[in-house]
């Protein structure tokens, strides 16, 4: 291994603007390529308070559709009603959150001289078991809290501050939207990338005491919530799913006496779909065509550079052809000329590689524009550095820098393999 | 340049991907500037909007009302606070519809019976409820030269006002000429007629979104007004903003909260397009910078390898012109293989959807294509410019003593 390193130190003293132009060009392939790559992880891999990623399944929306020849439909998110009946006590789920699935902006006052906006959403006491909010002051609220809907809630520390210029302030009033609750709890900031679990304050909220768990006409099937579902370990999304969609057939016999029907949308849904944005009250999520012009990006990004590698590899190999025609005088066999080439050219692409990386996670860590959306437009967004440096992105970076190596390499590498040795020594 | 014919298949190869990718990406954004750079026939600027909320009866901080007070008082009294703050020029209400930047639509028809058996006219309208002030505040313009100020009379005097739609892809739906004057109703509402006062520019829910369907402004009743839209004078936002005191924003029951400028919503609304349109970009000058470096290698290598044949064109009374024309023309003839190989290729991306779900005509397709091979062009002499100055600086006598 030595002698390649001193092989590719010699390559690049002898040309070293050819030299150069392989690293920079390496290295700006794998910058871009991990940019993407880890802009698309971040979305997916767990990082607290969405811990749970992995085992997580949410359900959102409900989409009702009339069975006589009109076809009028209608579709929004859940009732406390739909939701239960949809989702409440399923097999293989460990746990289960009722909970407002988006942030409401609200006004916000506590001792401090002004009042300000902050995002707050409504959530059970289960939320707080699902996921794994980091707790600095008080508790978090109780199930009795929650189902009674008392007025407490849970507040953010940057809200903490705001409100109360303190984090000390369990106990204390604060109004909410021109309300008051009384803090139970302070918990650490949380990222906006974490769109499920997210927010400045959390209203305890338990539906079980709202008229929405009456059922009396058509509306209560509708409302602004969702369920998040804790999946055990050894359940598997199908298996869930596959009881929703029975309770979804028990709904229809529900809603044939008004002549409605419901229209099952993949429901409940995974983190690459909630991630995805590509799903909606009264359409299937369909990841096909995202997947397909992800697939085709990820392709140009080591196609172009590859193609381009490998010219320049032909240019340093015809450089090399009295070496390798000595090589092959002596014996040297194809296969380890091959293998020679390859492994050089893969330290080569590492070494443009080590350093496309390192700038991809300095750029993916400091840069929160590549996150941003309508809703997180101009809030903290930066994601958790285990989101973006870990294992998965190391490998991919690993990979990404063999599969360019390989593409760039094998073809000038089987034609300097091909060479006549007499050729070879005799060629200038 | 035959001798190098193995390196320059890749070249070739590499070239007709990127004319491609550039090509898609280019139109892309060619399309998407046709529909930003459309006319408005409105004024967002100085613009500022408030949600409006009330205090409902179980809260404990809620005002019980007697008979002076109500909810529409309560209302008078906070557009009375806000309008004689120094800095606002007029304040509305509207609907959550009324509004730009929102992305609601609300869809519903007017139509016009014919007699007979003639087939009823009927319009797609994306429905805008407002005060009239809040057609003051958006300054929204009739087509017909109307002010502002003329239309906001016109709907507060019962009529309807509706706008054009972007495309007009089937001849025989109805244009909204056909509507000007008339009484119409909505769709399934045969009940109440409404009378057409003017046609007016329409709002568009982005700036990167066309107008699918016409817009509808009409009054709006006091329970649903959701939102005050405030324009202050010009470049006072700031002023505005730092001078209103809780007060001003909380009358009795009612209060307004997260008060935003036209440009904070306009940013939110739109982040993701921007995004779009900046990974486009840097997609594009990454492989700009591919083509650039490939040919700089590749020739940078060549001019080593040919410095014997450059050194005897040299030799042979060749000037510096005449090695950087040679140099340059091989870059051109790749280019041009290149592009006629990706022709059939561009062909079929030219066919296809815009962001915007439209296609580019012939003129703007040509324009695309022409961006492409340009920018394509410029990059290719950059890249080779290098190799070719060295190639015209080589030392002859040392290259040729060997020879």
């Amino acid at each position: 291994m030595r002698q390649k390193f001193n092989q590719i130190i010699y390559d690049i003293r002898r040309q070293p603007l050819i030299g150069t132009v392989t690293i920079i060009a390496t290295a700006l392939s794998i910058f871009l390529f991990m940019v993407v790559a880890i802009t698309e992880r971040v979305k997916v891999v767990p990082f607290s308070p969405e811990s749970c990623r992995d085992n997580l399944l949410m359900g959102k929306y409900l989409h009702l559709q009339k069975t006589d020849e009109t076809g009028s439909d209608m579709s929004s998110g859940l009732s406390y009603y739909t939701a239960k009946k949809l989702y409440e006590n399923l097999d293989g789920v460990e746990r289960e959150s009722f909970m407002e699935p988006d942030l409401s902006a609200t006004l916000v006052k506590g001792t401090t001289q002004k009042s300000f906006s902050a995002y707050s959403r409504g959530v059970d006491a289960e939320f707080f078991r699902i996921f794994d909010h980091s707790l600095i002051s008080g508790t978090f609220f109780t199930d009795a809290e929650s189902d009674a809907n008392m007025p407490v809630v849970v507040i953010s520390e940057s809200t903490a501050r705001k409100a109360f210029n303190s984090i000390d302030c369990v106990g204390m009033p604060i109004i909410i939207q021109h309300k008051k609750y009384i803090v139970r709890g302070v918990v650490k900031d949380s990222s906006r990338l974490a769109c499920s679990a997210c927010g400045d304050i959390f209203i305890a909220k338990g539906y079980h005491n709202k008229k929405e768990d009456v059922f009396s006409s058509l509306s209560d099937y509708f409302g602004g919530i969702a369920v998040a579902l804790l999946v055990k370990d050894d359940s598997d999304f199908e298996h869930i799913r596959q009881q929703v969609i029975a309770r979804y057939k028990e709904l229809d016999t529900e809603l044939a006496t008004d002549n409605w029907k419901s229209v099952y949308h993949e429901a409940p849904f995974n983190q690459e779909i909630l991630a995805s944005d590509n799903f909606g009250s009264n359409w299937s999520p369909d990841l096909s065509q995202q997947n397909r012009v992800r697939n085709l990006l990820y392709g140009i990004l080591l196609i172009l550079p590859a193609i381009n590698l490998s010219t320049l590899l032909h240019s340093r190999m015809r450089k090399r052809m009295n070496e390798i025609g000595i090589r092959r005088a002596f014996g040297c066999s194809r296969p380890r000329i091959i293998a020679d080439i390859i492994t050089e050219n893969f330290l080569f692409t590492l070494a443009g590689g080590i350093i496309g990386l390192a700038l991809g996670i300095i750029f993916a860590i400091t840069y929160s524009g590549l996150y941003e959306n309508m809703e997180t437009a101009g809030q903290n967004i930066t994601p958790a550095i285990g989101a973006v440096i870990n294992a998965g992105t190391i490998l991919i970076a690993i990979a990404v820098c063999f599969i360019l190596n390989l593409i760039s390499a094998f073809v000038p590498a089987w034609q300097a393999s091909r060479l006549n040795p007499v050729e070879a020594i005799n060629a200038k | 340049m035959l001798n190098e014919w193995r390196p320059n298949i890749w070249l070739v190869l590499e070239l007709v991907i990127v004319v491609c990718v550039l090509y898609a990406l280019f139109s892309s954004l060619y399309s998407t500037y046709l529909i930003y750079n459309r006319s408005e026939g409105m004024e967002l600027n100085d613009v500022y909007f408030a949600s409006l909320n009330f205090i409902e009866e179980d809260n404990e901080n809620h005002a019980p009302y007697d008979s002076i007070h109500s909810p529409e008082t309560d209302y008078a009294l906070l557009l009375a606070n806000l309008r004689s703050n120094p800095y606002v020029e007029v304040v509305g209400g509207g609907s959550p519809n009324s509004l730009p930047y929102l992305y609601n639509y609300w869809g519903t028809q007017i139509e016009i019976p014919q007699k007979g058996d003639r087939t009823r006219l009927q319009y797609q309208v994306n429905k805008r409820q407002m005060s009239p002030d809040m057609l003051r505040v958006l300054r929204i313009h009739g087509v017909d030269g109307q002010s502002p100020d003329e239309l906001a009379e016109l709907i507060a005097k019962g009529d309807i006002i509706i706008s054009d739609r972007d495309y007009h892809n089937d001849p025989s739906e109805a244009k909204v000429d056909d509507f000007l004057g008339k009484d119409v109703y909505f769709y399934k509402d045969s009940l109440q007629t409404h009378h057409v006062g003017a046609i007016a520019y329409g709002m568009r829910r982005s700036d990167f979104e066309p107008m699918w369907s016409g817009n509808l402004y009409m009054n709006i009743n006091f329970s649903d007004i959701k939102y005050v839209g405030i324009r202050v004078k010009p470049g006072t936002g700031h002023l505005f903003a730092e001078s209103l005191s809780e007060s001003d924003m909380q009358v009795g029951n009612l209060y307004l909260s997260d008060l935003k400028s036209i440009e904070d919503m306009r940013y939110s609304a739109q982040i993701e397009k921007y995004q779009d349109i900046r990974n486009k970009i840097i997609f594009a000058v990454f492989v700009l910078m591919v083509i650039f470096l490939g040919f700089l290698g590749s020739f940078w290598f060549r001019t080593q390898q040919r410095a014997s044949e450059i050194a005897i064109r040299k030799v042979s009374g060749a000037s510096d012109r005449a090695i950087y024309t040679r140099f340059f023309g091989e870059g051109m003839i790749l280019l041009a293989v290149s592009i006629v190989l990706a022709l059939p290729l561009i062909y079929g991306l030219s066919k296809t959807e815009m962001p915007g779900g439209w296609t580019l005509d012939v003129t703007q397709t040509a324009t695309a294509g022409i961006c492409t091979v340009l920018i394509l062009a410029i990059l290719i002499v950059a890249g080779i410019y290098a190799p070719a100055l060295k190639a015209t600086r080589i030392d002859i006598a040392e290259v040729l003593k060997n020879e």
